[in-house]
């Protein structure tokens, strides 16, 4: 065998021992989670309340942040479990052990590939939601200790319409631009969401336009838990730099409230997306338009968040994409050139629901950061159609 | 209220958005070196000055052509200059042509000067043919990273071929850029008769002060017989904005008439998107394509990916090329290789061949 093949083997016998390290506690506790019917075009109502110890100290209580803040970096749950909401805490620490199962074998598979043209984009795809998943459920165990179930917070439920105007500052070392204009708008036909959206610099000749639908295939109509499939296309001018690129997706999306795990985690949310994009790119220098040159695109997001009163939310996340305003992130190590952006979003309404604000910061090649006003048609009431 | 925190969250900012930043500045220090008495000065900042004395200087040469200024403190001064073309001699610039000591590796020239003390003087370090009109050959080698031990192998088929003049790299020469792993990648191109020039890829970036020290600069434009060449650090898949305004575009519009091999690490976009082992950025790489393109590079030469592809990019023909012994991609029968590259100052890229070393 030659050093090289060796190499190789021994990178094998790593992985599979951290995939049994980790897959076998987790499909071990995942079997104790309760089923629900993913079928059911109704969001699926948060369980009842789990029957408590009858005793559990405050004094647990109270530390439980801290042990999710420590031990529980390593073992996600732990602090769930100090404050004596075991069940949960079984299932993030089998969450954690599902995310990080995936993270092995997706980034694992990457690794023994050698990131192959053949397979890389199902490896990836695992490892991005593998790391969503681990971090998430590191997030919802200290949300829970903390929270104790206690946010009212509640997803928003979907108006006829919706309009944004804002202002967007994307610094980009590489581009002139800064200062944008941001338009936005979307609406409700049945059961599909069409949505449009632009960006135009105001210091600088280029602009960014996107237009898409999206078909709810599993809940309700709104901001709670659902399932989509989207298609959207993505249009880019950089006049000064005398470039243009036209991108077409297709994802699938996703949102799960986390009250479905455990009672303190009402008000809180993870969602996740995965898909393929093709990208076209047109040069001034070569005068082909957008045909010149086409390259795939692999599109993966993970996020966490809560919801905030009757109609905001709050979400991190993490975009593998790196064709939009706000790039990849570099890092000052072997891993340059791999990632896409991190980000938080957040919106709520005010007053009797027709006004609301928006914001965002990204961060990758570029900082992205935004601000807008929202406003909705009709102030959707409670329990709104679906 | 201390300010401190906002500073090291605006300093890590920057470090984020713009990686390669002390790259560019730690360029600028290349290729000098001043005391009192002597001075030993590579003008474009190609060699790294490795040690400077009222005796002698040794550099290390990121270009087949240096140009040098030099003063002393007068008596015998031992210029020694590694990793050159075997026929390089040293040429006054009052014409007198300064012939290499006898001995040493053939890509080790030793010259002994006996120059005024206190004059500055230049000199010209660079092979007969370095203006000659014709077609001459070059090795692009990338990504060795820990298949140093195996490296040889791709030396020995490289000295069978007596055709090519030098090798260019665009990185990953070592696993982890570390000082004792330059200095074995060093020590094994020792058998390797001609030199090699090279940009840093990203198992470099981890120590670019050894970097820095012992090949000199990260960044480097040099044009040999009437061809240009851009070895342009993307070690952290961008090209820092500085570079490209300062130095890049400047070079490009100069040697716009001239056929011109860009080589950089990561590909500028991957001939395989899903995979993205590309620019961190799009746009970014939309519009440095739009820059060479304009400027009408004749081929892009990347590697990072540990496979071989050509393909087209903004209307060049681009090559992938990571055939140097890293992990390789799997499912796509390549294995380790090279590339053999035909050039010609006045007919452009004559052809590009696949050497499989396995």
């Amino acid at each position: 065998m030659t050093r090289r093949h060796g190499r190789r083997a021994q990178v094998t016998a790593h992985l599979l021992l951290a995939l049994v390290a980790a897959g076998l506690p987790a499909a071990r506790v995942a079997a104790q989670a309760p089923r629900t019917d993913p079928s059911a075009d109704a969001p699926a109502e948060p369980p009842p309340p789990e029957a408590e110890p009858p005793r559990c100290s405050r004094a647990r209580r109270r530390a439980a942040p801290a042990l999710a803040l420590t031990a529980g970096l390593l073992l996600h749950g732990t602090g769930h479990l100090l404050a004596c909401e075991r069940r949960t805490g079984r299932r993030l620490l089998a969450a954690e052990g599902l995310g990080f199962g995936a993270l092995v074998l997706g980034g694992g598979g990457i690794a023994l590939t050698g990131a192959s043209r053949k397979t890389v984009a199902p490896f990836a795809t695992l490892a991005i939601l593998g790391v969503g998943t681990f971090a998430a459920s590191w997030l919802a165990d200290l949300y829970g200790t903390l929270s104790g179930g206690a946010n009212a917070g509640r997803p928003a439920r979907a108006a006829p319409f919706e309009l944004a105007l804002g202002y967007r500052y994307v610094h980009d070392p590489q581009f002139a631009y800064g200062h944008g204009l941001h338009l936005a708008a979307e609406g409700w036909l049945h059961r599909t969401r069409l949505f449009g959206g632009a960006w135009l610099a105001l210091d600088d000749d280029t602009q960014r336009a996107t237009a898409g639908l999206s078909q709810r295939l599993l809940g309700a109509r709104g901001r709670g838990d659902a399932l989509d499939a989207e298609a959207a296309l993505h249009g880019q001018r950089f006049g000064t730099d005398g470039f243009r690129t036209l991108g077409v997706d297709v994802l699938l999306r996703g949102r799960l409230e986390l009250a479905h795990l455990g009672p303190t985690l009402a008000g809180s949310f993870v969602e996740a997306e995965v898909g393929l994009g093709l990208q076209g790119f047109g040069y001034d220098a070569t005068g082909r338009g957008v045909r010149e040159d086409w390259n795939g695109l692999l599109l993966g997001r993970v996020g966490w968040g809560v919801f905030l009163g009757p109609s905001g939310e709050l979400v991190a996340y993490y975009d593998h994409r790196r064709d939009d305003l706000a790039g990849g992130l570099s890092v000052d190590s072997v891993a340059s050139g791999v990632l896409g952006h991190f980000g938080l979003a957040g919106r709520g309404y005010i007053r009797d629901g027709r006004w609301g604000l928006a914001g965002e910061l990204e961060l990758g090649s570029a900082l992205v950061v935004g601000l807008s006003v929202l406003h909705r048609g009709a102030a959707p009431r409670e329990g709104g159609a679906r | 209220m201390s300010t401190r925190p906002l500073a090291l969250l605006l300093l890590a900012l920057a470090c984020t958005l713009r990686p390669a930043e002390d790259h560019v500045r730690l360029d600028e220090r290349v290729g000098r070196a001043e005391t009192p008495d002597t001075l030993v000065l590579e003008e474009d900042g190609l060699a790294a000055i490795r040690e400077a004395t009222p005796r002698g200087a040794r550099l290390w040469a990121a270009s087949p052509v240096l140009h040098l200024r030099l003063r002393t403190a007068g008596g015998p001064f031992e210029l020694v200059v590694r990793n050159t073309l075997r026929d390089a001699t040293l040429t006054l610039d009052d014409g007198t042509v300064i012939e290499r000591e006898p001995g040493g590796l053939p890509t080790e020239a030793r010259f002994v000067l006996d120059l005024p003390a206190g004059v500055e003087r230049t000199a010209r370090l660079a092979p007969p043919d370095a203006d000659a009109a014709g077609s001459f050959h070059v090795a692009v080698l990338s990504d060795v990273q820990d298949a140093i031990g195996e490296v040889q192998d791709i030396y020995e088929r490289m000295r069978a071929d007596p055709s090519l003049r030098f090798v260019v790299s665009t990185g990953d020469l070592t696993d982890s850029g570390t000082r004792a792993q330059l200095v074995r990648f060093q020590e094994e191109l020792e058998t390797l008769p001609i030199p090699l020039y090279s940009t840093v890829g990203n198992h470099e970036v981890p120590g670019p002060e050894a970097w820095h020290d012992l090949f000199g600069p990260f960044n480097a434009f040099f044009r040999f017989r009437g061809v240009a060449f851009s070895l342009v650090d993307s070690s952290t898949a961008t090209v820092d904005p500085a570079l490209r305004r300062e130095r890049l575009r400047p070079w490009l519009e100069a040697h716009r008439d001239a056929p011109h091999l860009f080589l950089t690490h990561v590909p500028i976009l991957d001939a395989s998107g899903l995979r993205s082992g590309a620019f961190r950025s799009r746009n970014e790489a939309a519009s440095l394509l739009q820059e060479l393109a304009d400027a009408e590079v004749d081929a892009l030469f990347f590697g990072h990916v540990h496979s071989y592809y050509a393909y087209s990019l903004a209307g060049i023909e681009s090559y992938i090329a990571g055939g140097g012994g890293a992990i390789e991609e799997e499912l796509d029968g390549i294995g380790r290789h090279y590339l053999r590259v035909e050039v010609d100052g006045a007919r452009g890229v004559l052809g590009v061949g696949l050497v499989r070393v396995d």
